[in-house]
């Protein structure tokens, strides 16, 4: 049992965590359900201003946005939001995705860890500070839960706390929304040749080998690698090793563990 | 009692709360997984064994990727077969279908249960199943966790009902597990950091990047994908990954 009070449900804390869970354990039937549910079972547990949940996925240096969940969130900044973020331009998600743990930003005392670009965001939409963590999935896709001008009664070590004990919870109750896409439209679609090439890659074969098992050329290997690259939208080798598992390729053999 | 079923008395809200507690931390082995489902899960949902799964769907055949045990027979693990028509799976199907758990009982629901399904609950002793899972946001692929001789004090109600609060905690702790299914032993053998660094470097991040996130300087990371590559035995960062990659999952 932990004794933290900071790191732990009491009385009235606890029974808000209780309703949380009960809210998330039921269907969500769409946004607005999802909306709801932040307002009325978050709230109490995390007093904040606004939020946003992220669905998405990403790549070499990209995060993919699919869909996007605002709660009271200024029109505005949606307007604005992109739908592909660069790595580079949010050092606060990719510090969460190295290290998987929730982060609490402050504008002014974690002023060095914004960019230019998230710094203005702040200022102009008056987030304050801010609550994030997410959650990845067995698709490597994630969600990822923002939460915009939290109390100040909140201390960083609590509010940790809380977000770590709601993610799961929020991310299934997302994750159970019918109108989640599927797949991105927006993937291309690999021919049967691309596809084993790609299967080729992920194995660490070089091209001579590849030119080997193909009965072609290094330099033909070479120019399909090209084109394929082109096409997956990527510059090396180890990127396109690593989004390969977009398409379906390089996965999966049964493993079993006993106890 | 109907409303009972479905709340937590004071020392049950403690149990769960520890149970949380325990789920948000990291799970580093798969050892660890099990020992958690034995502490933390008992308490709220007496029971035997567990099983718990991580597999997906491609039009009417289940395949199995990972399956672990608890305080189950080896012998029964490895007789689930990995890939199953969902006509032999009902239970799963009725999960699939309704998204709420599901408890079995192998007398009472004889005539629901498939042949497989009979086999596998006379293999594992007497007692109700009850079973619930976390389908990933994609809807590729899921999580399932089945309990088999769930107690006769807990009634299927009560047991739906702490499902429902346990699943997405014993999910986050399942995919956790950096190691889960890691069939190479060069993979097994990385730490923790090392591992770290190469699901960034499989994530495309550039040396500058990793070095930004993990507050180091580039040449530090340069040394440390030197060293991992080494380790791996192989002479490319696309090889290293290669290897991540190759794994399931």
């Amino acid at each position: 049992m932990q004794n933290n009070t900071s790191t732990s449900f009491r009385g009235d804390s606890a029974a808000a965590f209780l309703n949380l869970v009960l809210a998330c354990a039921r269907p969500c039937p769409d946004a607005q359900a999802f909306q709801k549910l932040v307002r009325t079972y978050v709230a109490p547990l995390l007093p904040h201003r606004y939020s946003i949940a992220v669905f998405g996925c990403f790549t070499f240096d990209h995060l993919i946005i699919r869909q996007m969940v605002g709660v009271d969130y200024p029109q505005a900044y949606f307007a604005r939001m992109p739908m592909q973020i660069k790595f580079g331009d949010r050092p606060v998600i990719v510090k969460w995705l190295s290290n998987r743990e929730p982060l609490v930003i402050d504008p002014i005392r974690d002023r060095s860890l914004l960019t230019v670009f998230e710094a203005q965001e702040v200022d102009e939409f008056g987030l304050g500070r801010m609550g994030v963590h997410g959650v990845i999935d067995l698709s490597r896709n994630m969600a990822y839960f923002s939460f915009a001008g939290m109390s100040e009664m909140v201390s960083d070590e609590r509010a940790k706390f809380i977000l770590q004990s709601i993610a799961p919870h929020l991310h299934s109750a997302l994750a159970s929304m019918p109108t989640m896409p599927t797949a991105d439209p927006q993937e291309p679609r690999l021919t049967p040749q691309e596809r084993e090439l790609t299967g080729w890659l992920v194995m660490g074969r070089s091209n001579s080998e590849i030119a080997k098992l193909r009965g072609c050329s290094a330099t033909t290997v070479r120019n399909h690698l090209s084109a394929l690259f082109r096409k997956l939208q990527v510059k090396t080798r180890a990127e396109a090793v690593a989004i390969a598992p977009n398409h379906g390729i390089g996965l999966r053999q049964p493993g079993t563990y006993c106890g | 009692m109907e409303t009972d079923d479905c709340t937590l008395t004071d020392s049950e809200g403690d149990a769960f709360l520890e149970l949380v507690a325990a789920c948000s931390k990291q799970c580093a082995s798969v050892r660890e997984f099990q020992s958690l489902v034995c502490t933390f899960v008992n308490p709220l949902l007496p029971h035997r064994s567990s099983i718990a799964v991580l597999g997906s769907m491609s039009f009417d055949h289940l395949a199995i990727h990972h399956v672990i045990g608890v305080d189950c027979p080896d012998r029964f693990v490895n007789t689930i077969p990995r890939y199953s028509k969902l006509a032999d799976r009902p239970t799963v199907a009725k999960w699939l279908a309704t998204r709420e758990p599901v408890v079995v009982d192998p007398v009472r629901d004889k005539r629901f249960l498939s042949a497989l399904e009979r086999r596998e609950i006379a293999a594992c002793g007497q007692g109700r199943w009850a079973t619930y899972g976390q389908i990933d946001l994609p809807s590729r692929m899921a999580s399932y966790f089945s309990f088999a001789g769930v107690h006769a004090l807990v009634n299927d109600r009560r047991a739906k009902f702490v499902l429902q609060l346990m699943t997405p905690h014993l999910h986050a702790a399942l995919v956790s597990i950096p190691t889960l299914g890691m069939s190479n032993p060069k993979l097994a053998r990385l730490t923790r950091l090392e591992l770290e660094l190469l699901v960034m470097l499989s994530a495309g991040r550039s040396v500058a990047e990793i070095a930004a996130a993990r507050a180091r300087s580039p040449s530090t990371i340069r040394n440390q994908t030197e060293a991992l590559c080494r380790k791996l035995r192989v002479s490319t960062r696309a090889e290293a990954v290669a290897l991540l990659a190759r794994e399931p999952r």
